[in-house]
């Protein structure tokens, strides 16, 4: 997509970030930029590219790939970073755990050499109760590999919903993602938190049994979760930038 | 059971079981705002481990009577007995779970989520969303104490011929494990593969048999809780620091303040393993209590308190009623009203059914039976 139509359909789409009436602005205490991707961003200086691979555990349905948060982060971030070339790539892997993701994941990071993988992870490990100290283990594998192939990483963790959380114990992992990055000085976007946030908040509703109103969900939180990634990772970049100057 | 004094029963037992159970009510809701007045906000141990510890003593406290008395054989099927009715109550929690996980996994029909979670299949057959359920694939969050509980009282049996004989063996013995465990992640598996435990009953399991022994020792066990200035400015200073740690988790002003190191260090602080750090703050926590609660504390009979006594009371049937109740209490305010007033209602409500049902329990119990001037005891819920 070329950066003007981009620029033009994010416009239209979504507009500017960080206003207090924005529907999928989140309290700071929920989303914070506290991390550097000096890959991406040694990436961005020398090739004018960002190559963006996303792993996930989805199993997507072609006819909503356009309102999927992959292909709004590809929009949303071309729109910022004019004259950049901006790519994302999806590697789905449906029903895997951490554990299960890491050869795919390593293999796919050495094809396609992207700047930056996000890794969406736990959702499986959350729903067949594995142990939080291997879930944890293949987390840090995950991170190291990327770093290994010179590709930055930031971790999304799982989808929130008072129906899903009432039957999946998600918080002990959600918990363990935010300590693993910590630890680890990787990025981890609080996808569970922010959707708490939204749901409390009445911006979204998910327990309707309405086609419609389920398409909405759908489009609501994808799209709030491609912008509000889009602008974390340039804000990642641009504390880069600056702390590199 | 006519007057609380009767039979020199230590009411501390019943009251801090009672507030343990309420707690764990209040806590498995997650929806509920009201869970923040709870002791696992403020430190680092919750009510888990009040609820084990206790259940420990008391176990030894019933059966190693019985097992003095009658025999081990006796023993062994009054335990048996008091797992039977745990289980069938069980029983009766997983077809009620069945039917709210039925009327719940709707949500999973939403693209949203089947997408990414790759179960929106499975519910469409209402047969097989049966057998998921069946097979624990879905347990309700945060329900998984009561193995654990099973578990431990199946044990019982197994432990009370060491407990009364060599009671220092078996502590030994059972940190051993405990360290073990520890050290090479030994757990106990779930459905489907690559799953374990919450509560992992290797290490979970030392608690309960502290608590067994301690009893077997009341006059050690008084001597360790007198008051002393150094342990009490330790215990004070440790469970301070919890406070301080808690409270950073939750709000992040204060957050901003702890050292990123201080957390390299401590994390995770596990729960499924009995974290040391989470067993010390239980520890320094019951040494501060008990300090203000004594066996002969006027306060633990106060008329405001005695409803959190009678739960502890009745411990089995009200813990079970708790996990249903606050399953069931999620559940409406999770589909039907989730303001702050409906959880304030849930709260109230659940409690109050709480209460009321182990005052029916107790009146039952001591209805038609002919006075019995010695073995209080024995009416006690075991466990």
């Amino acid at each position: 997509m070329k950066p003007a139509a981009a620029l033009l359909t994010a416009v239209l789409l979504l507009p500017a970030p960080a206003r207090a009436d924005d529907p999928c602005a989140v309290p700071e205490s929920v989303l914070t930029v506290d991390a550097h991707l000096t890959r991406a961003q040694d990436w961005l200086k020398k090739a004018g590219a960002l190559p963006i691979l996303v792993v996930n555990t989805a199993k997507p349905n072609p006819a909503r790939g356009e309102a999927s948060y992959p292909a709004l982060l590809e929009k949303e971030l071309a729109a910022r970073l004019p004259g950049r070339r901006v790519t994302v790539a999806v590697r789905n892997l449906p029903g895997a755990t951490a554990h299960e993701m890491l050869p795919a994941l390593d293999a796919a990071v050495q094809e396609q050499r992207p700047a930056l993988v996000v890794w969406q992870v736990g959702t499986m490990d959350a729903m067949r109760n594995v142990g939080l100290d291997s879930f944890g283990a293949a987390l840090a594998s995950g991170i190291a590999q990327a770093h290994a192939r010179g590709s930055d990483i930031v971790i999304m963790d799982m989808q929130y919903s008072l129906q899903t959380s009432q039957l999946i114990t998600f918080q002990p992992y959600v918990d363990y993602v935010e300590w693993v990055t910590q630890n680890n000085d990787v990025f981890h976007f609080p996808r569970y938190e922010m959707m708490r946030t939204w749901i409390e908040e009445g911006r979204v509703t998910v327990g309707s049994e309405s086609k419609e109103d389920k398409l909405k969900a759908f489009t609501f939180v994808h799209g709030c979760v491609g912008r509000l990634l889009a602008q974390t990772i340039s804000a990642m970049l641009d504390r880069t930038a600056e702390n590199g100057q | 059971m006519k007057g609380p004094e009767q039979g020199g029963r230590d009411l501390r037992l019943d009251f801090f079981r009672g507030l343990a159970l309420w707690f764990i009510f209040v806590n498995h809701i997650p929806a509920n705002q009201f869970a923040w007045l709870t002791s696992r906000n403020y430190g680092l141990s919750d009510a888990s481990e009040v609820f084990v510890f206790i259940s420990g003593y008391t176990s030894s406290l019933v059966y190693a009577k019985v097992y003095a008395r009658s025999g081990w054989g006796l023993a062994a099927a009054r335990v048996l007995d008091r797992c039977w009715t745990l289980y069938l109550t069980y029983i009766f929690l997983f077809i009620a779970f069945t039917a709210q996980v039925a009327y719940t996994t709707r949500a999973f029909d939403n693209p949203l989520f089947a997408e990414e979670m790759g179960i929106g299949s499975f519910f469409a057959d209402p047969t097989v969303a049966l057998v998921q359920a069946l097979l624990l694939k879905f347990r309700p969050a945060n329900l998984d104490i009561l193995p654990l509980y099973i578990v431990l009282l199946l044990v019982v049996p197994l432990l009370l011929p060491a407990l009364v004989r060599r009671p220092i063996h078996l502590l030994a013995l059972s940190g051993a494990l405990y360290v073990l465990t520890r050290h090479f992640a030994w757990n106990l598996p779930t459905y489907p593969e690559g799953g374990e435990w919450f509560f992992n009953p290797f290490a979970w399991q030392f608690l309960f048999v502290l608590g067994a022994v301690l009893q077997r020792f009341p006059e050690a066990s008084a001597a360790l809780t007198r008051p002393r200035l150094a342990v009490l400015l330790l215990a004070a200073a440790y469970v301070a620091a919890s406070l301080v740690l808690a409270l950073s988790w939750q709000i992040a002003s204060l957050g901003a303040f702890m050292p990123p190191r201080l957390g390299e260090v401590l994390y995770p602080i596990s729960k499924t393993d009995l974290d040391p750090l989470r067993l010390v703050h239980f520890l320094a926590l019951a040494y501060l209590v008990l300090q203000v609660a004594r066996p002969d504390s006027a306060w633990l009979r106060s008329r405001l308190l005695a409803p959190v006594v009678l739960c502890g009371r009745q411990s089995l049937h009200v813990f079970c009623l708790g996990i249903f109740l606050s399953f069931a209490g999620q559940t409406v305010l999770v589909q039907v009203n989730g303001s702050l007033f409906a959880q304030f209602a849930v709260t109230i409500i659940g409690i109050s059914a709480m209460v009321l049902t182990a005052r029916v329990l107790t009146w039952y119990q001591s209805a038609g039976r002919p006075p019995r001037p010695a073995a209080p005891a024995l009416e006690d819920s075991g466990a």
